[in-house]
């Protein structure tokens, strides 16, 4: 089986990267032209490079090490820093454009040369604490399931004395540092433990009915239905900013909530509680309705 | 919460064309998209990343991105964020996503787990099918810290989700919105629960 790195996949990272200075997406930019903005924009990028190849942490790491290579490249970053700022300054925008991609480009590679091994020291270990604790969450999921089904065909999905073994062989790795060996465990736990998971529950559909212990439970179940609502009558709200009919039946909408909700809190504190859920009920529909007005499909 | 808010409503808030507006027969004669303007008329729809307002335009990357009109030209459409129905181009094998950053051949741990919650009032009863979600996620990414897996532990609202915690820690975000009622609130209160309801 291959071995499971257990990062974000792929697909659900990729559309998060975002490369733009913030400085670039500023309103007053927007505003001031294409060429001011540009300007901008690179000046953010000198900032970040000169931030980069002047930063006291990597310069540490690349003295310290006995690189040659990233020595030099470290040198030429901060060069191609000095060339671009220079460039700048003399309006040569497109000269210092190319002197800093090739210098961030650069600095890259020397961050990649010279591994930052305390910092990733570090991340490994809290990527291990956090696995190890999902490997015991869903073990405890797994043995609920088992419980639940009274199947000893589904108990025996799950390699438990395998899963013990490999939890405690990476805890003695973890205890002398050895993260990567102490992940590759869990990440091994993890995969059996998942697995034996998926294939008790293949198919299965779960019911979560809506059962309430007390009048008050259901109370507070409204409340929370009830500023749901709000918050999305809310949103509508701005939606309709410029048009002022749409708006004043809203705000109708919403004052006869308020009302509705002030009501049903009295008669809380005045212990009908079944009274005070039938009231917030009513809240919550006249809310419902003006959402249904605005074309909402519920 | 107002650009997220708004970017809500604009995704699919008001999905139904025919549906009642606040001045019927004005807005809509002129642009069928008037009456919700935030919500980019197809034209406006995936810039390239040059014109996204995300990457560097000046950036070497940005120009060597392929465009992602070029790129969904052939993808099933969806009705919010960049109109991709992203579940279905997966499910009709129109893409085949690497699921491990590192490792080629790792293949998700799917499972087809339906989780049903009842609701009150005249939304249908929520689905929410694991296994569309496992096609694309991991279990960690989600468990324990988001939801813990056992049953009654978790309180989901959907105050909670607008204020982006529980689902709307992608909902809205990198998933479809919550505007789209539907795709959740999927299993009709008279119906029983079974897995060909499962939301697309």
């Amino acid at each position: 089986m291959p071995v499971r790195t257990r990062h974000w996949p792929l697909a659900a990272i990729v559309s998060l990267v975002v490369v733009m200075p913030a400085q670039h997406l500023t309103a007053d930019v927007e505003t001031a032209g294409p060429d001011l903005a540009a300007m901008r924009a690179l000046s953010s990028k000198l900032q970040l490079l000169g931030r980069l190849v002047h930063g006291e942490d990597l310069v540490r790491r690349v003295t310290a090490s006995d690189d040659e290579e990233a020595r030099r490249a470290l040198a030429r970053a901060q060069e191609l820093w000095q060339l671009a700022d220079a460039s700048f300054a003399t309006g040569d925008n497109e000269a210092a454009g190319n002197y800093a991609g090739e210098g961030l480009a650069a600095v890259t590679a020397v961050s990649r040369m010279v591994v930052d091994t305390r910092r990733r020291n570090s991340e490994d270990k809290a990527r291990y604490e956090t696995m190890r604790k999902r490997v015991l969450s869903f073990t405890e999921a797994f043995q609920r399931v088992a419980l639940e089904k009274q199947d000893r065909a589904v108990a025996g999905l799950l390699n438990q004395p395998e899963v013990t073994r490999l939890l405690g062989e990476a805890e003695q790795y973890a205890a002398r540092d050895d993260y990567a060996h102490a992940i590759e465990h869990v990440t091994h736990a993890s995969d059996l433990v998942e697995t034996a998971l998926a294939k008790a529950r293949d198919r299965d559909t779960l019911l979560h009915e809506l059962k309430f212990d007390t009048p008050e439970d259901e109370y507070s179940y409204e409340e929370q239905r009830n500023m749901s609502y709000r918050m999305l009558v809310e949103i509508l709200e701005r939606e309709k900013a410029d048009n002022p009919e749409g708006l004043a039946s809203i705000r109708k909408a919403v004052e006869e909530n308020t009302r509705i909700r002030e009501e049903a809190e009295g008669l809380m504190k005045r212990g009908d509680v079944r009274a005070a859920i039938g009231r917030l009920e009513e809240g919550t529909e006249t809310l419902a309705r003006v959402l249904r007005m605005s074309g909402l499909v519920f | 919460m107002t650009r997220t808010g708004l970017a809500l409503l604009a995704g699919g808030l008001f999905l139904s064309a025919t549906a009642l507006v606040w001045s019927p027969g004005v807005a809509v004669a002129q642009d069928p998209n008037a009456f919700n303007r935030l919500m980019k008329p197809p034209a406006k729809r995936n810039p390239p990343p040059t014109a996204d307002g995300i990457h560097d335009p000046a950036g070497i990357g940005a120009k060597t991105l392929q465009p992602p009109r070029e790129s969904f030209s052939s993808l099933p459409a969806g009705n919010s964020g960049n109109y991709i129905d992203w579940v279905k181009a997966l499910g009709d094998g129109k893409i085949t996503p690497r699921y491990d950053r590192v490792n080629p051949d790792v293949d998700p741990i799917v499972m087809d787990l339906n989780i049903v919650r009842e609701v009150k009032g005249s939304m249908p009863d929520v689905v929410y099918p694991h296994k569309q979600h496992t096609e694309w996620l991991d279990c960690s990414n989600c468990h324990p810290a988001i939801f813990i897996p056992q049953k009654g532990a978790n309180n989901i609202s959907m105050a909670s989700i607008l204020l982006g915690e529980k689902c709307g820690v992608c909902h809205g975000k990198v998933a479809f919105p919550v505007a789209e009622c539907r795709r959740c609130h999927s299993r009709a209160k008279d119906k029983p629960a079974a897995a060909a309801d499962t939301a697309r």
